[in-house]
């Protein structure tokens, strides 16, 4: 087991490398990324079996909210699934890095973007590959998609002790706060109610309390559901929780420098 | 109506482990035996296309290759985009077997009959798309389906449509000839193949001989092949229930027109709207003008004014 340092210092690594990717490109879903990079870092360094060597029993990590993807590319590369230096050619024609994931991407299961297609996904590879886990990470907008509760219901239906659902709840949409646009409260007790086992993490303050519920539930029956409550752009002051950043159209440098001087100085 | 095509997914199913079945809350009692004999292949899920699009591509990235049963209209426009991006982006080894295409379900009304289904899975790239005229015509397919790379449409024949083509090779991309015949021809699929070859033997006392090509493949399609009958044939009168956008018109006036052929073509397809009356297939297919009678009237014209140098 790492300790805890390891992920803070993974955690800003790889937001660094975001910010180093979006300003090579000058366009990403920064804010997207952000809001659950802890989550990720321990999903990718610590809780799944993935590695690029593994095969048929590696287990699947679905980024459902496709437009987060730049958390996963600098993972990958992190984690030598393809060479560091395609991050710089994220979204140019040169590149094989795009805006939304794509399965020709080494270590990327299966292509996402259009909303509410992971959780269906996810369970066709649980049910039929029952020695590996399967991790799909919606995004709270994403939840107003009725494919998200179709999914839910049959992953109830199956009783998939290996399926997980975990929401990265960063309270703002595409256009507004999750509050105005489609309100989800009370989301756990939603995901407890469509027959998941789920537990509350406050990404924001506690980050790595997700390891324990992440234990907790792991000896659970039936599929789980972690709702990790975050805030858009979380790790750099600048982004987090405004909206305007969301759709990036470019970045001066000297936006650039402060990211990265945020990162640095956040707890 | 469909029991045969599922019978031979079951068949197959028993012989091959990657083959599943999935199923969206129908079938009542005639999927009893795959299911208890082949429960880790088979499975009956909710109301839920969407879901299970996605469900299915999911288990074809671990290595299956699936057979999804449901209604043709919910299990294509339903789910439209889920069949874009996790079947044909992905070229996942999905097969949508697809009940009661065209107006099959013609007294259900137009929440149920799906006119438009072949012109949206044509529309994607990568979906090969099937339209078997009987029931040997798509056992057949069905075989060799369990080979191919990447996703399939299939639009289900009806059991009890009489048989046309046990006496022919069926080969998955190639056309089907039927009937051989000299300067005219028609090219049919599905349900209407069988009203192509009464047209055609209809126009025999008019002394036409007229070819009969069936295509139940439409992708793939080996179009040197299509070329090659159509050779030395003057007129061409398409069949097919289904709009005239996007389906097998297209497809051949598209062929005509891009190799250049000297041939003249004319269409029979279902009106691009949404049809006001309820009954059966034939009796639908009647009022729109689509039977045997009155197109045997219309192609006779067609054939004719050919021969009177009416070009």
């Amino acid at each position: 087991m790492k300790d805890i340092s390891f992920f803070k210092e993974k955690s800003k690594q790889i937001r660094k490398d975001i910010v180093h990717t979006a300003f090579a490109a000058q366009k990403g879903h920064i804010p997207s990324a952000f809001s659950m990079i802890e989550i990720l870092v321990m999903l990718y360094y610590q809780l799944a079996k993935i590695t690029p060597e593994m095969a048929q029993d590696r287990d699947r990590i679905i980024l459902s909210k496709g437009h987060g993807c730049l958390g996963q590319y600098a993972i990958l590369a992190d984690l030598n699934f393809f060479p560091k230096e395609e991050l710089l050619r994220f979204c140019s024609k040169e590149g094989i890095l795009g805006g939304h994931p794509s399965r020709k991407v080494p270590g990327i299961e299966v292509s996402t973007g259009s909303l509410g297609h992971g959780p269906s996904l996810g369970i066709g590879m649980a049910l039929t590959n029952k020695n590996s886990n399967v991790f799909v990470i919606v995004g709270d907008g994403e939840c107003n998609e009725g494919s998200v509760w179709e999914a839910a219901l049959a992953a109830n239906k199956h009783q998939l002790d290996n399926f997980w659902i975990i929401v990265d709840y960063n309270k703002y949409q595409s256009y507004d706060h999750t509050q105005v646009i489609c309100p989800l409260d009370d989301l756990k007790e939603k995901w407890q109610s469509f027959g998941f086992q789920c537990e509350e993490v406050d990404t924001i303050n506690s980050p790595y309390s997700f390891m324990e519920s992440f234990a907790r539930l792991q000896k659970t029956k039936g599929p789980k559901c972690i709702v990790s409550h975050s805030i858009k752009g979380l790790g750099a002051k600048a982004l987090e929780g405004n909206l305007s950043h969301h759709h990036l159209r470019s970045m001066s440098e000297d936006f650039r420098n402060q990211l990265l001087m945020e990162i640095d100085s956040h707890a | 109506m469909r029991s045969s095509g599922l019978n031979e997914i079951f068949q197959m199913a028993k012989n091959d482990k990657r083959i599943v079945f999935v199923g969206s809350d129908l079938g009542f009692k005639v999927l009893d035996e795959f299911k208890n004999t082949l429960p880790e292949q088979f499975f009956m899920e909710g109301i839920s296309e969407q879901y299970i699009i996605g469900m299915a591509a999911g288990m074809a990235l671990n290595g299956k290759i699936v057979y999804v049963n449901t209604i043709a209209s919910f299990l294509t426009r339903r789910c439209l985009d889920q069949i874009s991006i996790n079947l044909c982006l992905e070229k996942t080894n999905v097969r949508l077997f697809a009940n009661g295409g065209g107006l099959i379900y013609g007294p259900m009304g137009p929440t149920h009959t799906i006119i438009e289904d072949i012109a949206l899975m044509m529309a994607l790239p990568n979906m090969a798309v099937i339209v078997p005229a009987d029931k040997n015509q798509m056992l057949q397919l069905l075989k060799q389906s369990v080979d191919y790379q990447g996703p399939m449409y299939i639009r289900v024949a009806r059991d009890n449509y009489p048989d046309l083509t046990s006496k022919h090779d069926i080969v998955f991309g190639e056309p089907c000839l039927l009937k051989n015949g000299e300067t005219f021809a028609i090219i049919s699929n599905g349900y209407m193949s069988h009203t192509a070859m009464k047209i055609a033997e209809n126009l025999k006392a008019d002394g036409l001989n007229v070819k009969v090509i069936d295509l139940h493949s439409l992708r793939p399609l080996n179009t040197q092949s299509l070329q090659k009958h159509l050779k030395g044939i003057d007129r061409v009168v398409t069949m097919e229930e289904h709009i005239k956008t996007g389906g097998l018109y297209s497809l051949v006036s598209d062929l005509i027109l891009s190799c250049d052929l000297p041939i003249k073509i004319k269409n029979f397809s279902i009106p691009h709207q949404y049809s006001e009356t309820y009954g059966e297939q034939d009796d639908l297919l009647k009022i729109m003008s689509l039977d045997p009678e009155s197109m045997t009237n219309e192609s006779r014209d067609f054939f004719l004014r050919a021969g009177k140098g009416l070009r």
